[in-house]
């Protein structure tokens, strides 16, 4: 079996450092991408097994890349369903805020808040990816 | 009773006593009778004595009949002498006078009588005899009885019918003033209701005519029967033009249509209403009334009138939009706020995570190189979380006014040097160009250097974040006047007009954070201004949409005077470091109101400001309700005038109040700077400076 493929997006060098250190310790292929149309343009072309998506990023915000993922989902670009992690920092206290996360908008499969534990993250990933 | 009485009774005496001498005869003449006739003068001289009015009563006519009749009798009978014939005439001739109606009737009866007696002595003993008998004395003291007593019963009847008389108009005139005295109570009663009724109707009148609503009266045949007032100063129409009038004159008052056809309408159908309405004046301006109609009714609860009451409520409804206003305003700040702590905890979040993520990719066993990488990331996201947490500190000292600055004399030269060098190495990796253009001939500047390091700082790390690679950053500095202005310009995104409005405002980036990635926690901006402003200086911005921005502000060159000033703040502040701040108050009474020549206050206030830093500007009411905290100065423009007395009142008192301590908070002292401050010669600067550095040094010696 060979080795899932994560995307991991995220504006923050050290978050994105670190967070990249750790998966590939637990054997993963890391690509990574620091703004929403560069992760856009590798889901196309790299097809990653899992997306571990950060909300505020310049440009097009996390909330919008997963909805045009999902979107062109449902258009069938895609032959499977892409898993996505959404990361946030925000609170929660925001209507809006959790209308965007948790309703039709962007639909992610799981939502990681920040600060994380590196483990608990990697538990999520292996989760969601033996689904 | 008169002198006739008393001449008729000594007639009668006499007579009688005449009688009985003639009868008796002098020799045998009783003592006795003597006696009687002595008391009876002697009675008769005492009523020449008496009151008149004592005489003409009835007891004493009365008793004086009786007696004389009972002694004069006795006395006939006693001499025994007197046949029967004589009493019997003389009884007749008392009869006669007792009954007899008139005294003439009577003297012409006893005349009668007398002649008639004559006749008949003449014919027993003939008539010569007759003349000179003794018996003919007897015809004059009957006729003087006859006469006596008739004259008596004939008073007494008199006087009778005349008592009686007297009585019946006693009684006449008792029950015609009980007549008119009921006649008058009633009057009296009548007299007073009306009274009351006009009273009341003069109440009533005076209070619709001088009542603070609008009042109206509609009669029954829907005319304007009354307006007051002031219904004609509000609406500018004379009542004569109005009373008479139908219900048409409302679209006159220029009322819009749908609220007036229901008021109208309500009118015509006599029934209770209550609107608000705006009136359109003559200035364009709205004037909003608050108006009810209310059918009156009489006594018999038939409808007479309706009542048209309307208050002005332009004020409360100013008041209510400007609620609707600011209601929207905080509910739009909530919303900014709510960002912003989105923004804020994700700020503080992202190095966060960095440094667990590194904590955790620490291996002990490693060697020490491979962990170094992670150490390096752990204390560069602690200096940025420090970072951040100082912006919201700074911000929260700026919003709380607790920020201090503390001014010296700087060169400009040699210390934006020392601010530009650290970023040079982050340009070039941002291959962005920073240059430099400040000479070191600049003269020495009035700031506080660490508060304007952390503005240039600010305004370059923006700068940088805006500027693409191949741009250009200009740092500069360069005189003017008795000012240098600092600027910072970018060849970067620029702003689009709508947000260089906003761009000073707290948590603007915060509010526009899905568009676009947020690089700090938006405060930035909002403290540079505030550190600027501190410095009486202004931030400006000129920017263009993918052209660049710039930001400058000037500060002032110290002069010999600023030197002098510095020297009297650092004093001062080390005195006062509690209040390190004044409350300022400028007032001109020429305009009547405080703060009324704006642009000499604006120029008193930042005159005042250069030298005496962190002024809190205060409206006359904040400064009279909310007593100052640390020294206060009021700047008078101009002499109070008769105009200015409520404001010079109100001022006085809490001069009288505030010149000793404030809730146990330290002295606070207030100082008026009079007309002395008041520019003079054109020299308007250091009038005011001199007296504020008095003011400083008085305060010293109060407390």
């Amino acid at each position: 079996m060979s080795r899932s493929k994560i995307l991991l997006v995220d504006d923050d060098p050290d978050i994105l450092e670190t967070t990249k250190v750790a998966l590939e310790r637990a054997d993963y292929e890391v690509l990574t991408a620091t703004n929403g149309l560069e992760a856009l343009g590798s889901v196309r072309i790299s097809r990653p097994d899992l997306i571990l998506l950060d909300v505020m990023l310049p440009g097009e915000n996390g909330y919008r890349v997963a909805r045009t993922i999902r979107e062109d989902e449902d258009a069938g670009v895609y032959d499977r369903r892409n898993r996505i992690i959404l990361v946030t920092a925000r609170d929660l206290s925001n209507d809006l805020e959790r209308e965007e996360l948790f309703g039709d908008f962007a639909r992610p499969d799981r939502v990681v808040y920040k600060p994380f534990e590196l483990e608990d993250l990697l538990q999520q990933i292996e989760e969601l990816l033996s689904e | 009773m008169d002198r006739g009485f008393i001449l008729l009774r000594f007639m009668l005496i006499i007579a009688t006593s005449c009688v009985l001498l003639v009868e008796i005869g002098p020799d045998s003449f009783p003592p006795a009778l003597l006696v009687l006739m002595g008391v009876a003068l002697l009675s008769n001289l005492a009523f020449f004595v008496l009151p008149a009015e004592r005489l003409r009563s009835s007891l004493v006519i009365g008793a004086t009949i009786i007696c004389d009749t009972m002694w004069i009798t006795a006395a006939l009978i006693a001499t025994g002498k007197f046949s029967a014939d004589f009493f019997y005439l003389y009884f007749f001739v008392l009869f006669l006078a007792g009954v007899g109606q008139n005294i003439r009737l009577i003297t012409l009866s006893v005349v009668i009588i007398c002649a008639s007696y004559v006749i008949l002595i003449g014919r027993t003993v003939g008539f010569d005899q007759a003349l000179t008998s003794k018996a003919l004395i007897r015809v004059p003291f009957l006729f003087t009885v006859a006469v006596f007593y008739g004259y008596l019963v004939n008073r007494l009847r008199g006087e009778h019918h005349r008592v009686t008389k007297e009585r019946e108009i006693i009684n006449r005139l008792e029950r015609s003033r009980r007549v008119l005295e009921e006649a008058n109570t009633t009057l009296q009663a009548e007299v007073e209701k009306r009274e009351r009724i006009e009273k009341e109707l003069r109440k009533f009148s005076r209070a619709a005519e001088q009542s603070s609503n609008l009042v109206m009266i509609i009669d029954d045949d829907e005319k304007v029967d009354f307006v007051n007032q002031l219904f004609e100063e509000i609406s500018g129409i004379p009542s004569e033009n109005v009373v008479g009038r139908g219900l048409e004159i409302f679209t006159k008052l220029g009322v819009p249509g749908e609220v007036l056809d229901q008021m109208v309408s309500s009118i015509r159908n006599r029934s209770e209403w209550r609107g608000e309405l705006p009136l359109r004046q003559e200035d364009n301006s709205e004037l909003w009334l608050s108006v009810s109609t209310s059918p009156i009714r009489s006594s018999e609860e038939e409808i007479i009138n309706t009542v048209v009451i309307a208050t002005d409520i332009t004020d409360r409804v100013k008041i209510e939009r400007r609620l609707t206003v600011a209601n929207v305003e905080l509910h739009r700040l909530g919303e900014v706020k709510s960002n912003f702590v989105s923004t804020v905890s994700h700020e503080l979040k992202s190095p966060l995570t960095a440094i667990k993520n590194a904590v955790s990719l620490i291996d002990p066993n490693a060697e020490s190189t491979a962990n170094e990488k992670f150490l390096r990331m752990i204390k560069r996201s602690a200096d940025r979380l420090n970072f951040i947490i100082s912006d919201l500190l700074d911000m929260q000292k700026v919003e709380s006014g607790k920020l201090t600055i503390v001014p010296a004399a700087v060169h400009l030269g040699s210390f934006l040097g020392e601010v530009v060098e650290p970023f040079e190495s982050q340009a070039e990796s941002a291959s962005v160009e920073l240059f430099l253009d400040a000479s070191d001939t600049l003269p020495e500047v009035l700031a506080d250097a660490k508060r304007i390091e952390q503005v240039v700082t600010n305004l370059i790390s923006n700068a940088l974040k805006a500027t693409p690679k191949g741009g250009k950053i200009f740092v500069s500095a360069e005189r003017s006047d008795d000012a240098v202005t600092v600027s910072v310009r970018d060849t970067g995104i620029g702003l689009s007009p709508e947000d260089q409005k906003d761009v000073f405002d707290a948590f603007f980036q915060a509010g526009n954070v899905l568009a676009d990635r947020p690089s700090g926690t938006g405060l930035g901006l909002t403290i540079c201004r505030d550190l600027v402003r501190g410095h009486g200086s202004n931030l400006h911005l000129e920017s263009e949409l993918g052209v660049g921005s710039r930001f400058s502000f000037s500060l002032p060159v110290v002069s010999e005077r600023a030197a002098e000033i510095i020297a009297f703040e650092n004093e001062t502040r080390t005195k006062f470091r509690r209040h390190p701040y004044f409350t300022v108050l400028v007032i001109d009474f020429d305009a009547d109101r405080p703060v009324g020549n704006e642009e000499l206050s604006k120029y008193v206030f930042e005159t005042l400001h250069k030298v005496l830093h962190h002024l809190v500007p205060r409206s006359l009411d904040v400064f009279c309700d909310q007593p100052a905290q640390g020294r206060a100065i009021v700047v008078l423009l101009s002499t109070p005038r008769e105009g200015g007395w409520v404001v010079k009142r109100r001022l006085a008192a809490t001069l009288a109040t505030n010149l000793f301590e404030v809730g146990g908070r330290g002295m606070a002292s207030l100082k008026v700077l009079g007309p002395a401050a008041y520019p003079e010669d054109g020299d308007y600067g250091a009038g005011l400076i001199d007296r504020a550095i008095l003011v400083g040094e008085n305060t010293e010696d109060e407390s």
